[in-house]
């Protein structure tokens, strides 16, 4: 399946896959195809062994021990290096530097601004763009045709940005669909701040529910600018993940309660 | 021997002798005193390993003269066991510019250094309840005279009473009022995390300036968590302000506007991520949001970036 914000990306990683490049750094948002594309660059050099490994320390120097008693190509992708803590760097840094002939390593990472340039400076750096509306659709119908038909009308269907959006809207049931497609901001100015943060990311059969959903429809729908400034700080405080969710959306809560005069 | 009435009224009164054996098993007496003496050399303080060390560095010729000091030789064994005459003589002879005391706490150590020096050993057992309640008034002026009964009645000794008035002197004092002997044996001798977290909580809450001081000199996790006791105090304030509930923030609601919550909470925040993300310290940081606290109206973030 080829999608309109990976074309550029292929192409780029088929160069490096005809000058047989072993490091690379695949930058890009949350769930826009960068495993995905990691698995193609597999494909393009004929590499049947193909691990995905998350960055904590002891998974990456495990993989890395056991590449050096294997003699077949193989491909490690680390997915999110800048989630993780800075020694998951110092960790693949000399692997990076003198990759051993049969192993190829792509790093992944959600914003490249938390990778060190020491990891930079020794890979081959590939930037993925966010997928486009006409992305989602592709992916989604391909997914499942009949869901798309029922959800693709829906509010919250303009909030996905991502192909794991996607998947994590086909995976809820209707009650919890329509937990979030009526989401307002009217109850944020009246409820204590401990019980809005509790509502924005739970369910209301208390189970979790990702922050950022329901600060992206009071986003979609609220005119009001500072409004939409304050759920763009929030929306990039989450992605930092420096501060536990539960304070930034506090912190979003008090915003919206105290500091929004008139937020229709 | 002599008694421990002598030692104290000479300790107090700034006329301490050359010379002091330290033993029995009230640690916190023991402390007090080597606590006065500290005062009373102006923090001239040396601890030693050695007696026989240390009395060696006072008789040899100092090019600059030694300054009166306090020195505290800490369960030296082995000048008990080569103790003699000879021993005991150049100890005598030694001219001691301060203070040497020699601490033990073994009972057959202290009778064989009782009879080199009689007239320098003192044996510190277990003081009355009205000495350790006069002593705790004394060290501990902010903690009301009820509290320090009931603290006298249930503490083993005064080292004990000492750690629990520790602990009290880091409530508010309006709780402290109303504290009963049950609260105080539950606060002391149930530890509870949660417990714990809900007194550094309080000690936010009440705005006061010592009194969060304390709690952040003996915080015992790291200082981040101390930034996240703050925003989970001032959630638990905004809750207090919008529904009136059963809570033990309830008594300082009074002190915290809406306004000084919300301009608390952004403050918190942007220290927290700066923390985070770059290398300040944290703890400065953190004096600088309790310094905020003692506005009677909290600045907001970019009324004070501004300026």
């Amino acid at each position: 399946m080829d999608f309109k914000n990976q074309s550029n990306a292929l192409i780029q990683l088929k160069l490096l896959s005809d000058h047989n490049t072993h490091s690379i750094l695949i930058d890009g948002v949350a769930g826009s195809g960068k495993t995905y594309i990691a698995t193609k660059y597999a494909e393009f050099l004929g590499i049947a062994d193909v691990h995905v490994i998350s960055s904590n320390v002891n998974d990456i120097r495990e993989c890395i021990e056991s590449s050096f008693t294997l003699t077949n190509k193989i491909l490690f992708i680390v997915e999110n290096a800048d989630l993780g803590v800075s020694s998951v760097f110092s960790t693949m840094l000399k692997f990076l530097e003198e990759p051993v002939d049969h192993v190829y390593i792509i790093v992944t990472c959600r914003n490249i601004q938390y990778v060190p340039d020491t990891i930079i400076s020794r890979c081959s750096t590939v930037s993925i763009i966010p997928p486009t509306d006409d992305d989602i659709n592709t992916y989604a119908k391909s997914k499942d045709t009949a869901r798309f038909d029922d959800l693709h009308n829906m509010k919250l269907w303009k909030i996905l940005k991502s192909f794991s959006d996607v998947d994590y809207i086909y995976s809820l049931n209707n009650e919890n669909l329509n937990y979030i497609e009526n989401t307002s901001i009217e109850w944020l100015k009246k409820l204590p701040i401990s019980n809005s943060m509790w509502r924005l990311n739970h369910f209301q059969d208390n189970s979790q529910l990702p922050p950022e959903y329901k600060v992206r429809m009071i986003m979609e729908g609220s005119k009001n600018k500072f409004v939409k400034d304050i759920c763009l700080d929030c929306l990039n405080d989450l992605q930092k993940t420096n501060i536990a969710s539960h304070v930034v959306l506090a912190k979003f809560a008090f915003e919206i309660k105290y500091a929004v005069e008139d937020f229709k | 021997m002599i008694t421990i009435q002598e030692v104290g009224t000479e300790i107090l009164n700034g006329n301490p002798r050359n010379f002091y054996i330290f033993g029995g098993n009230e640690y916190g007496i023991k402390m007090k005193y080597v606590s006065i003496l500290k005062k009373h050399y102006n923090d001239n303080f040396e601890c030693y390993d050695s007696v026989m060390d240390l009395i060696h560095f006072m008789r040899t010729k100092h090019f600059i003269p030694l300054v009166p000091t306090l020195y505290v030789v800490r369960y030296d064994d082995q000048f008990v066991s080569a103790l003699d005459d000879g021993t005991a003589n150049v100890l005598k002879n030694t001219n001691i510019i301060g203070t040497i005391i020699c601490i033990y706490d073994n009972d057959k150590q202290l009778q064989k250094l009782d009879k080199q020096f009689p007239d320098n050993t003192v044996s510190i057992g277990k003081v009355s309840d009205k000495y350790i309640e006069k002593y705790l008034k004394d060290d501990f002026p902010d903690i009301p005279d009820n509290c320090i009964k009931i603290v006298t009645s249930i503490c083993t000794d005064y080292s004990n009473a000492v750690n629990i008035c520790n602990e009290l002197n880091w409530i508010p004092k309006i709780d402290l009022l109303a504290l009963k002997e049950s609260d105080i044996k539950s606060s002391v001798f149930i530890p509870d995390d949660g417990t714990y977290s809900n007194k550094v909580k309080k000690c936010i809450a009440s705005r006061n300036y010592s009194v969060i001081v304390q709690a952040l000199e003996s915080y015992h996790t790291t200082l981040d968590n101390f930034l996240y006791d703050i925003l989970s105090t001032l959630v638990e304030l905004e809750k207090l302000n919008c529904v009136k509930s059963d809570s033990e923030l309830l008594p300082y609601i009074k002190r915290w506007k809406i306004p000084d919550i919300y301009n608390m909470f952004q403050w918190t925040y942007q220290i927290l991520n700066e923390i985070r993300t770059t290398s300040v310290s944290p703890k400065e940081r953190i004096m600088f949001l309790v310094s905020l606290m003692q506005f009677s109206e909290i600045p907001g973030v970019n009324e004070l970036n501004g300026l």
